[in-house]
Parts: structure tokens; C-alpha cells; sequence
């Protein structure tokens, strides 16, 4: 049965179909009994011998193809030979194991698959996109820990020469199957550790105090703050801790919920322009996290929320969260490693490029309190 | 009636009918035509009524001929008791017209009218002929066995001319089929008797006959024996009864007079064709020249768009209007008939006064429509005749379109179109053809069929496409419902949630040990009868998304649309993902056919072939065809005839809000397609017991909403037929009820308080509102011929009625104002599913 179509905002939860997490638990897909599997596979996973004779084992499927997913953001027109070949395949499931552009280059994959006229226009709209499902099912399988796509209704990308981020949105993207394996992320660089544990946290805090109200996921976003806390800088030096790495994991797909189901705010909204200039997605939200924070605290009701998550924590003042927020983040190196970036960010024409982006992105509208354009060049200034 | 009308309807006829100067006719025509109106407004409650609801009154004032309200010639077919404008005891004689399929039309008749009738035609058939009497040779069997009272209007027209002649010979027998013959001999006899015998020896005589019969049972038998007469000079052939069954038979007036003339040794103007009607009996037009008529001085003609019944200019076709004072004893002094023709330039110099017209035809007589014509016949742009040169060939098959090429003669709207199509040698050899080409339509994935598809149809409605005109006859919906993601929508529905299906084997159950996949059955062939094209395409599309090849049987009476749609996918290339997809492709494996009835071979040969047999029409069409051999598997696929009805609660009265929204709607669902989708509501039942509204309530609200969706839902052409029955239709209800309409035909709304029944389709936006205490009264009238019951009810009320309804056989309970959406499923059945095999591997489970 189909999602209920409601057209007020009412709080509601949705997840992916089934979500398995524990070590080793990549060999669910032998389950799948596809017909024929279609993997879509990040370069590092493809070139890690071990972990392909792990999928190669696994996936239980009479016939299965593997396709390299071309690395960077999802760029339609750099998806189009992958598309071909895996339109002349004719899979029955897709399985996308990788970071979060894997994953959402997977999701457009699919949606052209079964809709290969789909124009741009409706592709863009929300909720325009036809239902799924007529000819294939998805599997998402992340690699990193933080992006949440694995269980959003969203799948970012880019167009045709353009360098603002576009996002297709529909419920069907939720993907059948997620399965966090934490063996997979034994190889992932520590920077990319940090920036998407800097994700996942900023989609629990952004999206804790955003203006959609939601209580089903409040409880998990402050969880996940205090574990994010706790765990990241562990789990981020011993690779090899896979509970640790479990813990983290789970965390991301939690933070994925709020993120998803309340939408994060300005911080977010910068962050997805700044792309543009080359800076990881994970490494900006990190950076803008408090200064967005900060910005927002300014509103009373913001205040209560965050009161309200540290008297369920040890009992800070949000002035002191701002304090643990800046010394995670500069343990993990976003200080430092965002410098390399700051300068362009001061170039006027850049900076009104940022602003304008961030204004039409959908996060803009779920932020708690109104920004105008002089708040946003504030916050630009402060992190370049 | 006072004296004062019997002495201007006197002074009219003691006129010279044609000698009279149009400003004196005029005015003493209208004058009588008053007088006329009054007569008949006091004397016959049934015109009174028809008066009144167009607001004349008895002593209206008329300021032209234009004024009168007229009758439609249908009033005299179902009504003719109440449009009698005299006692019982004064009638002397009914007149009925000669019909063999329709209803005949009955007019009454006293001394008065009888007595008009004589004068009349006497003065245009002396004015015609001269005054002399002269010998008749008969072409018509002796009348004098007829039973008085009743009179065949026929028999009263050839006595009307008869009066005029010195001696009557009649010349063909009945023969036993019931049909008349020429009895040669006594033709002969009668020729060389008229011609030799005192005291007629030499003089001119006049050989008279109706117009087919004449023609087709006299002349061509003896043109047959090479005979030739020399009539004595200055006779002449006189005939009625019109051309409609010559025309039929491709024969022109031209030729007629041309083949005629020669035969008998006159001149073409010697022969001379009379028009008339039985409902003003006694008024005749004969030809002033050829094909040109000319009003007498008692008469006139109006010429009136058949649909908004405004009159048109001169020169314009449209529907006859007659007037004439005559009728004393029926109110038949302004009537509407279904003939149409024009008016013609007056001709200054000509001795004949009085204003000058053309008759063109009949209107074409209206047809028992079934789910099979729906929508059809509004796109019908250059129909083919029905090609009986055809029906007596035992192997005819004609190629209209195949192999991406048209053999249809594109918009030449010439009835031998078919004809000129190529024969099919060999009709197996185009299946094997068709057949063949699905290797290629196997390597296209379904969707990208869909994508193939939907580009195409994207361009139906650009305004360079000759496709445009049909934009508000259905095939803006065919367009958006080949929308990709209707199609897929479709598809998954049809196919088990997955048209992934017909790409490869899916497993089952959540698991790969037992897979299934659904294949084409193979050949489909269409029997599209009834004009179907445009529903032709929507199962054609579906047929083609299966793989399947595709053969088309159109009926006689083909459509140039569909041509036109395919031929829209010639050489169409579109690159989607590095593949280009050809409109080829798909037309390769279609062929569009026609055969007639009686080749039985041809028939048998694409019904044994067929996979899947899909019939559209009625009753009798369907079950032909499902009568033809075929092969022990093939699947039937039945769209037979069926009806649908709305079902409207007191719930939907309960506010004005409320009641315009479901007036809306139902507006809506009347005026898409015309009413000519098998989906189309003709009947309205609505609850009583409302506050708020009451059914009658409802129907005025209705009317509004019907107008407003003029605006919406453009209406398409009305022919003159369906103009008639509209008219016939809006009759009883002036005479004996009540109803809502626009001025001219565009829509109509009917109030039956009096019978619970489902109303007989009109089409063309008519519908009758039912009033009903309770909504389950409705249910023993639904059945298995019902399609769609629209279902204005809410809650558990919508639920109990739907389940009663299905029990009653049902087929489809929508929404109010999506009735005619095209769903699946579809008659109770998805039919993308009835045209794949479905094939499991592996298992079983």
C-alpha cells in the first residue's frame, strides 16, 4: 500500500522499508532473490578487493551487473552512460553501496529507469516525480556515516552545466532495504569520518529546532546529539572498533530521520551553495553549525528547545553548547580545514551567488527564525 | 376558424402562386400566418403549450415569417393526436407517410385542409404542367385497394396529381417480395394506347412516378433491353418522393435526367422533380430549372443552422423550414424538417416569383449507438460510403494503412475511398508480415514504447497538426491519457504492480526460485465497428505496449482519424539514453484493413489467426465476431453495448454550495464527448427529501451549469439527424412536461416526474432528470448492459449502493465529474492483462 497523501503538515514517521544494522550484515542481500541485481558501486568499494568478494558473495541475484558510479555530486549529464547501461540491463533491484552521492546518483538512476522521459521540470517539482516501483526496487547500502540519504525522500544533484543544487523529492525514494554494515567503513579516511559525523550532527541539531514541528523524531535528534558527542572522535580514530563504528552509523540513519521528516535550516542552506566553490558538503555545515546556531538562538523559542535538550543531557546552558560545539568541531579539524576555502567566500560576487542560492533552498524556509539577506552575508563573513 | 382567415388564406391560393411580387406575398402570407397561429393556439392545447413556453401568445404580433415558432417535423411522428386542431367527428382522413424503418408521420385531415390541399396543387402543378389535362402513365402499382381512413400519404400525393389528368394508366405490379415491378407489357400497351387512341391520339402526356422507382425499377430494365419511346412532344416526366436511395446508388441528378430524357425522346427540362412533405400535404416545389425550387405564393421557406437553429444567410446550408397557413386541422403551419438545402439568389429576370431554394438531402437518419460509436462519430472527418460494390465480392480485403504508409485518400471525403485502396492479395502474408516486425518492437523495453508513444501523441494538438480540429471531440483526452505516466500507471496496474513484467522475469513472493514474466500473445486483431478510432486507439496503445502485433478491421462507414494518428508516428525518431526509438517500429507491426460483411475468407482467415480477438460495437457486431472460427486459446476482448446512469443523493442537496458543485460536475460528465462515451450519463436520478433542494431544484442549477460548460467543453458539430432528435425529444416535454435547454440544441435537460426508468439516449447533452424518494429505488433498474453508475452519495450510503449495484452487474462506479475518465479497469476487465501470456520459471514453490 502507498504512502497516505496528506496535503497539510502533520508529524509524521517514514523510513526506508527494512533497515538491518550490525557487522557483517551486508550478506542480507543473498535475500533479495532478484531476478537480476543491478550494483552501483562508489570507485573505492570497486577497487577494494575485499570488500567486492564480500558483495560478490552476497548479492543474491540469477544474474548481477556492477557499474561505477562516477565520483563527485550527482551530475545528470555525467549519469547518462551509466543510465544506458543500466537501462539495457533491465534490473529487478538496484543496490547503491557508497557514500551518500552513490546513493542519491542511484536514486535518479532508478527514477529514469522507470520513467526515461521524465523532463527536468517535473523531475525538480515536489513530489512530481511518478510513482516507483513499476519495474525496480532499491537497496541502500552507506559506506559513510552522516549524509542520511538512506532513508531520505531526496535525492540532491546537479544539471546540465548549472552549479545550484537541485533536489527531487518523493516518498518512493525511500529505499526498500538499508543496510548499515560497519566493516564497510573501515577504510573511509578520518576526514571524511569527521565530516559526516559534522553532518549528522548538524541535521539533528538544525533540524531539532526547525520550524516544522515534529515530536516523533525530537527525543532520537537529541539521542544523537549526545552520542555524536560521546562517540564520533572514537570512532573516527579505531577503524576498526565496529561498534563504535555501528554506533555512528546508527546515529547518521537516526540523524537522517530528523533530517528528512523536519528539514535543517540556514546552515544547510549555505552549506549546499558552497559546494559551488568546492567545499565538502560535510566541512561546511560543520563549520556554519554554529554560527547558524548562534544565529538562531536569538529566538526565545529556539532558546526553550535547546534548554530543553541539555536538561535531558548534563544540564549546560546553550551558551556552553555553542562552547562543546566549536571545541568538537575544531578537534575534528573543520576549523583548520575550512580556511583553505574561506578567502574565495569573501569575493563579493561569490558571496552574493551564496546568499541568492541559499535563499531559493528549501532549507532556507524550515529555518526557526527569519533571515534576511544582511543575516545571511553576516554568517558568510564570520566563517570566511 | 372566422371568416376573415378563410378569406385571406381564399385570396393566397386564388393568387397566380407564382406571378405575385415578393412585398404583396409577403405581406398577406404573414397576414394569414397570423390568423393561421391563432387558430391553432385557441383550438390545440398541445401548440398552445409549445407557444406559450416560447412566449407567443394567441394574438402575438409578428413582424416577419422569421417570428413563428416551428414545429419539428418529429412532432407529427409521436405526437400527431395532440397536435389536432379540430373535433374528432371533422376529420375525414389521416395521411400517413410511407416509412419502412422509422416511425411514418400521421397528420388529420378535414374538408377545410382537403379542400386547400386540392387548390393548392392544382395551381402549382397548372402553373407546371399548364391547365389542360392531360393522360398519366402511372409508374405505381393501381392504389384503388387501398383501406380509406387511413391513406398512405404516398397514395394521396400521386391522387393529388392525378386530379389533373384525362386518363390514368398504371403500369407495375406488387411483386410477391412486396416490392413493385414494371409491368412491361402493360407499359407497352399503355404507351402505344395514350398515343394511337382518340381522343388523346398525339398529345402530350405526362409519365409520372416517385423518383427511385421510377428510375431504378422502371427506366433501368428497359435501358437494360436496350428499349428507347419516342413520347409525343411536350410531355413530360414528372416525379417525387426524393433522391435519397438514388444518391445512395451514385446516381446523379444529371444522370437520371440525362438517362431518362434519352429514353423516352425528351428534353431534360421536360422532366420535372417535385418536392413535398407529408406534413403539409398539398404544397408542392417543382423544379423552375434543374434542382432549383421556387416558393408558390401560399408558402415560404426559412433556412436554420441545425444546431443553434438561428437562421443562416443566404447561400448557407442548413435545416428547411416551411411555412404556410394552409393546415387548418393540425398545427402544422411552421414546420422544421430534417431536409436540408439552401437558399438561392433570386433571379430577376425569371417569370417564376417566389423565393428560390435547393433541397440538398435528408439529413442522415440517426443510428441506434452503442458503446461501439461513442465519441467516434464526432471525429468522423471524411467518411467512407458504404461500399456495397464491395459487399458482393467473396474476397475484398482492402490495405488502408500498413507498413507506416496511408492507402486512404487523406481528406478527399469521397465515399469511394475504400475502393481505391489496394486489394490485399494475400491476407496471410500481411499477418506474417506484421508478426515478423514484433522481433523488433521486442528489443524496445516497455517504457521506452511509453516514452515512444507519449512524444508523439505531445504533438496531436499543435496548431499546424491536421489532428487539431479534433481537439474538443476526444482527442484532448486521448492525448493526456498517453501521457507516460498514465501509461505506466496503467500498466502496473494491469500487470500485477510491475510492468517490469514484460522486460524480464521478476520473482514471485520474495523469491528468485519461481520467476514470471508476461509475454505478447501474439496477433490482436481489432474489429473496430461503428466508427471506433478513436477508442481503437486506446486498446491498440495497449496492445502495442504488450509487443503484440496488430491487425485493424474497420467498419464500412471508416474514419479518416485514425490514419491520420498513426500516420503521425511515420519516420518519428527520438534519442532517449543513447537509444533512438522509431515510430516505424511500432507502425510495422500494424496493418489497418476493411472487408465487407460477405468476405466470409478474409473473416476467417484473421479470426483463426488471431491471439486475441478485441471487438467494439453493438450487439449484433460482437456477436459475429465472436462467432468466427479461432483458435481454441485465443482470448476474446468484448466492449459491447452498454449505458451508463447517475446516481445523485440528498446528501449532494444539502447546501447551494453543494448542489452547484454536483451540478457542476454532473455538467462535466454530460458534456465531455457529447454524451457519446459509453460512459456518458442519460439518465440523472436524484433523491427527494432535501431540505435544501429538491430534484426540480437541482435541474434548474443543472442548466446553468450546462451553460457554463459550453465555455468549458466545447460542443461539437451537431449533424442535422441528431438536431431532429433533439427537437423530437424536447417536444413531449412542451407538449406534456417540462425542461430546462439552451436556445439552440446545445444542451437539454428533461423532468420525468411520472416513470422511474433509465431514459432512452438521445446524446448530444440531453439527459433526463429522474426524480426518486429513495436511491434504491434505482437498483432493479441497473443491469449488465449498465457501465457506469455515477455515484453522487457519501459515506456508507456510497458503499450499500455500490455493492447492491454490482450485484446488479455493474461495471464501474466513479465519482461524479470523472465518469467518462477511461480507467482500469475497463468493462470489467484490465485489458493489458488479457493481451500477454503470463510465463513462470523455475519453482513451483
Amino acid at each position: 500500500m502507498g504512502k497516505l497523501r496528506i496535503s497539510i503538515p502533520v508529524p509524521r514517521f517514514l523510513s526506508a522499508g527494512e533497515v538491518f544494522a550490525s557487522a557483517g550484515s551486508l550478506g542480507v542481500l543473498r535475500a533479495l532473490n532478484a531476478a537480476k541485481a543491478a550494483v552501483l558501486l562508489s570507485g573505492s568499494i570497486a577497487r577494494n578487493d575485499e570488500i567486492m568478494a564480500h558483495i560478490r558473495k552476497s548479492v543474491g541475484a540469477l544474474a548481477v551487473a556492477y557499474f561505477v558510479v562516477p565520483a563527485g555530486e550527482p551530475r545528470l549529464e555525467n549519469l547518462s552512460e551509466l543510465q544506458r547501461e543500466v537501462n539495457a540491463f533491465r534490473p529487478d533491484w538496484l543496490v547503491a553501496i557508497g557514500g551518500g552521492s552513490v546513493i542519491d546518483s542511484a536514486k535518479l538512476i532508478w527514477i529514469h529507469y522507470e520513467h526515461p522521459d521524465l523532463e527536468l521540470e517535473r523531475l525538480v517539482r515536489p513530489f512530481g516525480i511518478p510513482p516507483l516501483r513499476g519495474k525496480a526496487s532499491l537497496v541502500a547500502v552507506p559506506t559513510t556515516s552522516g549524509t542520511g540519504t538512506e532513508v531520505s525522500s531526496s535525492a540532491l544533484f546537479l544539471s546540465h552545466g548549472t552549479s545550484e543544487k537541485q533536489v527531487a523529492v518523493s516518498h518512493d525514494l525511500l529505499p526498500d532495504v538499508v543496510i548499515l554494515d560497519p566493516k564497510l567503513t573501515i577504510g573511509v579516511p578520518k576526514k571524511v569520518m569527521a565530516y559526516c559525523g559534522m553532518d549528522a550532527l548538524a541535521h539533528a541539531l538544525e533540524g531539532y529546532i526547525s520550524r516544522n514541528d515534529n515530536i516523533l523524531v525530537d527525543q532520537q535528534a537529541e539521542s544523537v546529539v549526545r552520542t555524536l558527542f560521546s562517540s564520533l572522535e572514537g570512532a573516527r580514530e579505531q577503524p576498526t572498533n565496529l561498534e563504535l563504528r555501528l554506533t555512528i552509523m546508527s546515529a547518521a540513519l537516526t540523524a537522517g530521520w530528523v533530517q528528512n521528516l523536519k528539514l535543517p535550516g540556514i546552515g544547510h542552506a549555505i552549506a549546499h551553495q558552497l559546494a559551488d566553490v568546492g567545499v565538502p558538503h560535510g566541512l561546511a555545515v560543520g563549520r556554519l553549525l554554529v554560527p547558524s546556531l548562534q544565529f538562531n538562538l536569538n529566538s526565545e523559542k529556539v532558546n526553550r528547545k535547546i534548554e530543553a535538550l541539555l536538561s535531558r543531557w548534563d544540564g549546560g546552558t546553550p551558551a556552553s553548547l555553542l562552547e562543546r560545539l566549536e571545541g568538537l568541531a575544531t578537534r575534528l579539524g573543520i576549523y583548520d580545514d575550512f580556511q583553505t576555502f574561506a578567502p574565495r567566500l569573501s569575493q563579493n560576487d561569490i558571496c552574493k551567488r551564496i546568499v541568492t542560492g541559499a535563499q531559493r533552498d528549501i532549507c532556507f524556509k524550515a529555518n526557526p527564525r527569519d533571515a534576511q539577506v544582511s543575516d545571511l552575508e553576516g554568517l558568510l563573513a564570520e566563517v570566511s | 376558424m372566422g371568416g376573415a382567415q378563410e378569406n385571406k388564406i381564399d385570396a393566397l391560393l386564388a393568387m397566380d402562386p407564382y406571378g405575385v411580387e415578393p412585398e404583396v406575398k409577403n405581406a398577406k402570407l404573414l397576414e394569414a400566418m397570423a390568423e393561421a397561429h391563432r387558430w391553432h393556439f385557441e383550438n390545440c392545447l398541445a401548440y398552445r403549450r409549445f407557444s406559450e413556453k416560447r412566449d407567443y401568445a394567441a394574438d402575438h404580433v409578428f413582424g416577419c415569417l422569421k417570428d413563428f415558432p416551428f414545429m419539428p417535423v418529429q412532432a407529427f411522428k409521436f405526437f400527431p393526436d395532440a397536435l389536432t386542431s379540430v373535433a374528432g367527428e371533422d376529420i375525414k382522413v389521416r395521411l400517413q407517410s410511407s416509412a419502412t424503418s422509422n416511425v411514418p408521420s400521421t397528420i388529420h385531415v378535414d374538408k377545410i385542409t382537403a379542400k386547400r390541399q386540392v387548390r393548392a396543387l392544382a395551381a402549382v402543378i397548372g402553373a407546371t404542367l399548364g391547365s389542360k389535362r392531360r393522360p398519366f402513365v402511372v409508374m405505381d402499382a393501381d392504389p384503388r385497394q387501398a383501406k380509406a381512413g387511413a391513406l398512405g400519404a404516398r397514395s394521396a400525393a400521386v391522387r393529388g396529381f392525378l386530379n389533373l389528368a384525362s386518363k390514368v394508366e398504371y403500369v407495375m405490379k406488387v411483386h410477391k417480395s412486396g416490392g413493385l415491378v414494371l409491368d412491361e407489357q402493360a407499359f407497352c400497351a399503355s404507351l402505344d394506347k395514350l398515343s394511337k387512341v382518340e381522343p388523346t391520339e398525339g398529345e402530350p402526356m405526362v409519365l409520372f412516378g416517385f423518383t427511385y422507382v421510377l428510375y431504378h425499377e422502371a427506366a433501368l430494365p428497359l435501358m437494360e433491353k436496350k428499349c428507347s419511346f419516342s413520347l409525343p412532344a411536350g410531355s413530360k416526366i414528372v416525379h417525387i418522393g426524393g433522391w435519397k436511395k438514388l444518391e445512395d446508388r451514385k446516381v446523379s441528378k444529371e444522370k437520371f435526367c440525362r438517362d431518362l430524357s434519352s429514353l423516352f425522346g425528351l428534353e431534360d427540362s421536360d422532366i420535372v422533380d417535385f418536392y413535398g412533405f407529408t406534413e403539409q400535404m398539398g404544397i408542392t416545389y417543382p423544379d423552375v430549372s434543374l434542382g432549383v425550387k421556387c416558393a408558390p405564393a401560399f408558402s415560404d421557406v426559412i433556412v436554420r443552422d441545425p444546431k443553434t437553429h438561428e437562421v443562416v444567410p443566404d447561400g448557407e446550408t442548413g435545416l428547411l423550414q416551411f411555412l404556410t397557413p394552409l393546415p387548418h386541422s393540425y398545427a402544422g403551419i411552421s414546420i422544421l424538417t430534417d431536409d436540408l438545402g439552401r437558399i438561392l439568389p433570386a433571379d430577376g429576370g425569371s417569370a417564376w416569383h417566389g423565393r428560390r431554394f435547393e433541397v440538398l438531402g435528408r439529413a442522415k437518419a440517426a443510428e441506434i449507438r452503442g458503446c461501439g460509436d461513442m465519441m467516434a462519430e464526432k471525429v468522423v472527418s471524411n467518411r467512407m460510403g458504404d461500399p456495397e460494390d464491395l459487399a458482393s465480392l467473396p474476397q475484398a480485403a482492402r490495405l488502408l494503412f500498413a507498413h507506416g504508409k496511408s492507402h486512404v485518400i487523406e481528406g478527399s471525403g469521397e465515399e469511394s475511398s475504400i475502393l481505391e485502396a489496394p486489394v490485399i492479395e494475400d491476407i496471410h502474408a500481411l499477418m506474417d508480415s506484421l508478426i515478423a516486425s514484433q522481433e523488433v518492437l521486442r528489443t524496445y523495453s516497455v517504457d521506452e514504447i511509453i516514452t515512444l508513444i507519449s512524444s508523439v501523441s505531445d504533438r496531436w494538438l499543435d496548431e499546424d497538426s491536421p489532428l487539431a480540429p479534433f481537439k474538443y471531440q476526444g482527442l484532448s483526452f486521448l492525448k493526456s491519457w498517453c501521457q507516460s505516466a498514465n501509461l505506466r500507471r496503467l500498466a502496473d496496474e494491469a500487470l500485477r504492480g510491475h510492468r517490469g513484467y514484460l522486460d524480464g522475469f521478476r520473482p514471485t513472493h520474495g523469491s528468485n526460485r519461481r520467476l514470471l514474466r508476461a509475454v505478447e500473445k501474439g496477433l490482436v486483431a481489432h474489429w473496430l465497428a461503428g466508427n471506433v478510432p478513436l477508442l481503437g486507439m486506446l486498446t491498440l496503445v495497449q496492445s502495442v505496449l504488450c509487443r503484440n502485433a496488430n491487425i485493424l478491421k474497420t467498419a464500412s462507414s471508416f474514419s479518416g482519424v485514425l490514419p491520420l494518428l498513426l500516420e503521425t508516428f511515420v519516420d518519428v525518431e527520438i534519442e532517449k539514453n543513447g537509444r533512438v526509438l522509431r515510430g516505424n517500429d511500432i507502425l510495422n507491426s500494424l496493418g489497418v484493413v476493411y472487408f465487407p460483411s460477405g468476405d466470409i475468407a478474409t473473416a476467417h482467415a484473421i479470426s483463426g489467426r488471431a491471439d486475441v480477438r478485441l471487438a467494439w460495437g453493438g450487439r449484433e457486431a460482437v456477436e459475429a465476431i465472436t462467432g468466427l472460427p479461432k483458435k481454441y486459446d485465443a482470448e476474446d476482448i468484448v466492449f459491447g453495448p452498454k449505458l451508463s446512469c447517475m446516481v445523485i443523493g440528498r446528501e449532494l442537496l444539502g447546501s447551494d454550495e453543494d448542489i452547484k458543485r454536483a451540478a457542476r460536475r454532473t455538467a462535466t460528465d454530460v458534456s465531455t464527448f457529447d454524451q457519446y462515451a459509453c460512459a456518458s450519463p442519460h439518465t440523472i436520478f436524484v433523491e427527494m427529501g432535501s431540505v435544501h433542494g429538491t430534484p426540480k431544484h437541482f435541474g434548474e442549477i443543472l442548466g446553468l451549469e450546462m451553460e457554463k460548460a459550453l465555455k468549458r467543453i466545447p460542443k461539437g458539430l451537431v449533424d442535422a439527424a441528431t438536431s431532429a432528435n433533439i427537437l423530437s425529444k424536447r417536444l413531449h416535454y412542451d407538449f406534456f412536461g417540462e425542461y430546462w435547454a439552451s436556445l439552440g440544441t446545445e444542451w437539454t435537460i428533461l423532468y420525468e416526474p411520472e416513470k422511474i426508468e433509465l431514459a432512452t439516449p438521445t446524446y448530444s447533452r440531453v439527459v433526463t432528470i429522474v426524480p426518486v424518494e429513495d436511491v434504491q429505488e434505482v437498483i432493479p433498474l441497473l443491469d449488465s448492459s449498465i457501465q457506469s453508475v455515477g455515484l453522487g452519495l457519501k459515506d456508507s450510503r456510497k458503499l450499500e449502493f455500490a455493492e447492491m449495484a454490482i450485484g446488479r452487474g455493474v461495471e464501474r462506479l466513479p465519482d461524479l465529474g470523472r465518469m467518462t475518465h477511461f480507467d482500469s479497469p475497463w468493462d470489467g476487465m484490465y485489458v493489458m492483462e488479457r493481451m500477454v501470456r503470463w510465463v513462470s520459471a523455475g519453482g513451483p514453490m
